[in-house]
């Protein structure tokens, strides 16, 4: 179900690409509504109790992403990112029974396995991430800018290329650190690969599945071409993604060192709500059932009327 | 003996001389069973063979075949030893005055026309008990078409066009005169609502589409909106029916207004881009009938095994009827429009041609289409999910109930895959000339490019 169902919609919108490429605000638009279903996706997928769910919400988050691709034009990316996507959450949710199996046979709950205490902060593998998610990739965009004369200032297509390969990798390299903040040359040299792993790949896969796709020269940078973002909105959009992933950093770094930042009373007074606003789904699924019975009802009074 | 050998006479004349046999033998229900599928099979035969001299505008041997293949695949699905077969018998002569009408014989449509309201009207009559308000509302309906009919035949202009396609608004169902269409999907016996469910559209298409275009543009605006309300009205009713055929019947309804409403957008234009408008229509058209007819046929065999069922009462099909949940999920999902099957096909040619003259027109579509399929996956649920009922003697379908219904997948899936092919969407000799760059719509081009 997971790997034909839900990649069916995004194969879906990769097969009408000639049609969304006709309006720059439908690409807008899927671009927007791909944003939208990324951080709602995420944000319920943290608050839920159960690992089925936690990956259903993972899988939303990760069609948002995709949907974001296309709506940046990048419709051979978003193929990858399909395929790629459907092979490893098709092992997780394989993996997710065998997880509830040993959970069910756990005498202690929770397992005891998560009653461990927190390895002592570790610089190496601090250090490693952080270079990893942000000096490396900065050398390497400035080399290109400045020392290669590539203009990238002026070729949005291949930001977003570089974009969507960087924030990829930072998310793995933060899902390690969170897993494996222990100090070893092992994690550290990890990160490494990692990064080198996902950075290539996708700047491989991203070519040749686009000379697969759209073989005709002049196709891709159409779409590009199409679904630019307002060049503020766009350097905007990359400056405050580029800044949240430099404060998890900090934030990590700060909490390893027994510092905790000032958060406002309001805010904290409302997180336990918006975790069950958001454990719940924001209650959309239930306003749809009251939409379909008001409809309904609406359908039936039609029904004897006419 | 020119004209006895004039094929536009031979397809007409070969159904109804098989209606007249098959009046003889009405107590061998296997005879007339065998007299329908020959007649269908001549009458396939005569089209292929004399397929240069029946070609004409708006698809003309398309629509035939397509209602030919609508009783061929009905009588096939049809058990003989379940009730009379006097559902053949009118199955036949409605498909001999169908024929006549849609090939122009010696330029009398209207007597052909005629002939089939007056059939319709004695049918739903034999039906009705003495206080069926909607069967008597229906009759008058079919009265009304004829009256109007007549009008279009003697009137003056443009009071003969408007008259002619309100007449022809009830076979190609147009809200508030879609009544004779439904309840003849809903409450007739045996064959005849699924293959007038086919064919009534069909019909209704051939005659009315092309006198859109001599409609004033006021009317073609109020036509617009009347369409859309069909479309959103055919959508709700469908939620609140009991039946299967009901719930059927106003899906068609909801989907063929997308129809009328596409072709009141388009008609008024002329050259090349009307000309694909109408290959488009057609293709859409085919696209929805097939789609329903082969729920149509699937509700006919549930008629067989349980009776007149409501939806509820059905529930719970999918574990004592594999074989019939497998191809009701698969027309399900042809009929909502989903990817593979021809109505995607046709809605994204729609698509493409009302996106390029403006964003609001890809809007409305989407949203009817949304109406017109949002009942389709609760539909399938109440059907096929829940639990069995115990008093009841399921009995899953059999090779020869099987055939259609693949049939018609098949033949949906073949129109998806390959619409510009089987529909003639930009044919060289009609598209790729100088004409295309100058009248067509430039999302045109990309219809071919996706289509191809």
């Amino acid at each position: 179900m997971h790997a034909g169902m839900v990649n069916a919609g995004g194969f879906l919108l990769n097969r009408l690409a000639p049609l969304y490429g006709l309006s720059s605000i439908s690409l807008h638009v899927v671009f927007l509504v791909g944003g939208l279903t990324v951080l709602l996706g995420a944000t319920m997928m943290l608050t839920q109790n159960d690992i089925k769910k936690t990956l259903g919400f993972s899988t939303m988050g990760q069609m948002g992403y995709m949907t974001m691709e296309c709506g940046l034009g990048a419709f051979a990316l978003a193929i990858f990112h399909l395929i790629a996507h459907g092979v490893f959450k098709a092992t997780l949710f394989l993996s997710a029974g065998q997880v509830i199996h040993a959970a069910r046979r756990e005498p202690k709950l929770p397992p005891s396995f998560m009653t461990e205490e927190t390895p002592p902060f570790s610089r190496l593998t601090w250090f490693t991430g952080f270079a990893m998610t942000l000096i490396v990739p900065l050398t390497i965009l400035l080399a290109a800018h400045d020392l290669l004369n590539v203009p990238l200032r002026d070729q949005q297509g291949a930001v977003i290329f570089l974009f969507f390969g960087w924030v990829t990798a930072s998310q793995a390299i933060l899902s390690l650190y969170r897993l494996n903040a222990v100090a070893s040359w092992k994690v550290a040299l990890t990160m490494v690969l990692t990064l080198l792993l996902i950075g290539f790949t996708y700047l491989w896969a991203g070519e040749l599945f686009t000379y697969f796709l759209y073989p005709k020269p002049g196709t891709v940078a159409q779409y590009f071409q199409v679904a630019a973002l307002p060049g503020i909105l766009f350097d905007g959009l990359v400056l405050v993604t580029t800044f949240l992933i430099v404060l998890v950093w900090i934030l990590l770094y700060a909490n390893a060192q027994g510092k905790h930042f000032l958060v406002p009373e309001w805010v904290t007074s409302r997180v336990p709500r918006w975790h069950v606003w958001f454990m719940n789904r924001l209650y959309i699924d239930v306003l749809y059932e009251k939409l379909g019975h008001q409809v309904l009802r609406l359908a039936h009074r039609l029904d004897k009327t006419l | 003996m020119t004209i006895l050998m004039d094929p536009t006479l031979v397809v007409a004349a070969i159904p109804l001389a098989g209606a007249a046999l098959g009046v003889l033998f009405l107590r061998t229900p296997r005879v007339v069973q065998a007299l329908a599928l020959t007649a269908a099979l001549l009458d396939l035969l005569v089209l292929g063979l004399s397929l240069e001299s029946l070609r004409g505008p708006g698809g003309k041997t398309i629509l035939m075949g397509l209602f030919i293949l609508g009783g061929l695949l009905s009588t096939l699905g049809r058990d003989p030893q379940r009730g009379t077969p006097v559902d053949l018998v009118l199955m036949l002569s409605f498909l001999g005055f169908g024929l006549g009408f849609l090939s122009g014989t010696a330029g009398l449509p209207l007597f052909w026309m005629g002939g089939l309201l007056g059939l319709l009207m004695l049918t739903i009559l034999r039906e009705g008990g003495p206080r069926d308000a909607a069967l008597y509302g229906a009759v008058v309906l079919a009265g009304a078409g004829l009256l109007c009919l007549l009008t279009g035949l003697s009137g003056s202009e443009p009071l003969a066009t408007h008259a002619r396609v309100l007449g022809l608004a009830l076979l190609l169902p147009l809200f508030p005169v879609h009544g004779l269409f439904t309840l003849s999907l809903s409450r007739l016996p045996g064959v005849l609502p699924s293959f007038l469910g086919i064919g009534l559209p069909l019909l209704g298409f051939h005659g009315a589409w092309p006198l859109l275009a001599h409609l004033p543009a006021v009317s073609l605006k109020a036509l617009a909106l009347l369409a859309l309300a069909t479309a959103g009205f055919g959508a709700l009713k469908a939620l609140a029916q009991s039946s299967v055929e009901g719930r059927v019947a106003y899906a068609q309804v909801a989907y063929l207004g997308i129809l009328w409403w596409f072709g009141a957008s388009t008609q008024s234009a002329t050259g090349a881009t009307a000309a694909v408008a109408t290959q488009v229509g057609l293709f859409f058209l085919c696209a929805v009938t097939l789609a329903m007819y082969g729920l149509l046929l699937a509700a006919s065999q549930l008629q067989a095994r349980f009776g007149t069922c409501t939806v509820e009462q059905l529930g719970g099909l999918a574990r004592p009827m594999p074989r019939f949940a497998t191809l009701l999920t698969l027309l399900i999902t042809a009929a909502m429009g989903l990817p593979l099957f021809a109505l995607f096909s046709a809605f994204m040619a729609i698509a493409l041609f009302v996106a390029g003259a403006s964003p609001g027109s890809l809007l409305v579509l989407l949203v009817t289409w949304l109406l017109a399929s949002w009942q389709f996956p609760q539909f399938l649920q109440l059907i096929l999910f829940g639990k069995p009922r115990a008093d009841l003697l399921y009995q899953d379908l059999r090779h020869k109930e099987i055939l259609p219904l693949v049939i018609v997948l098949v033949l949906l899936v073949l129109a998806g895959l390959a619409p510009s092919t089987v529909f003639e969407l930009g044919r060289p000799t009609d598209l790729d000339s100088s004409i295309m760059t100058q009248d067509l719509p430039p999302a045109w081009h990309k219809v071919l490019m996706w289509t191809r």
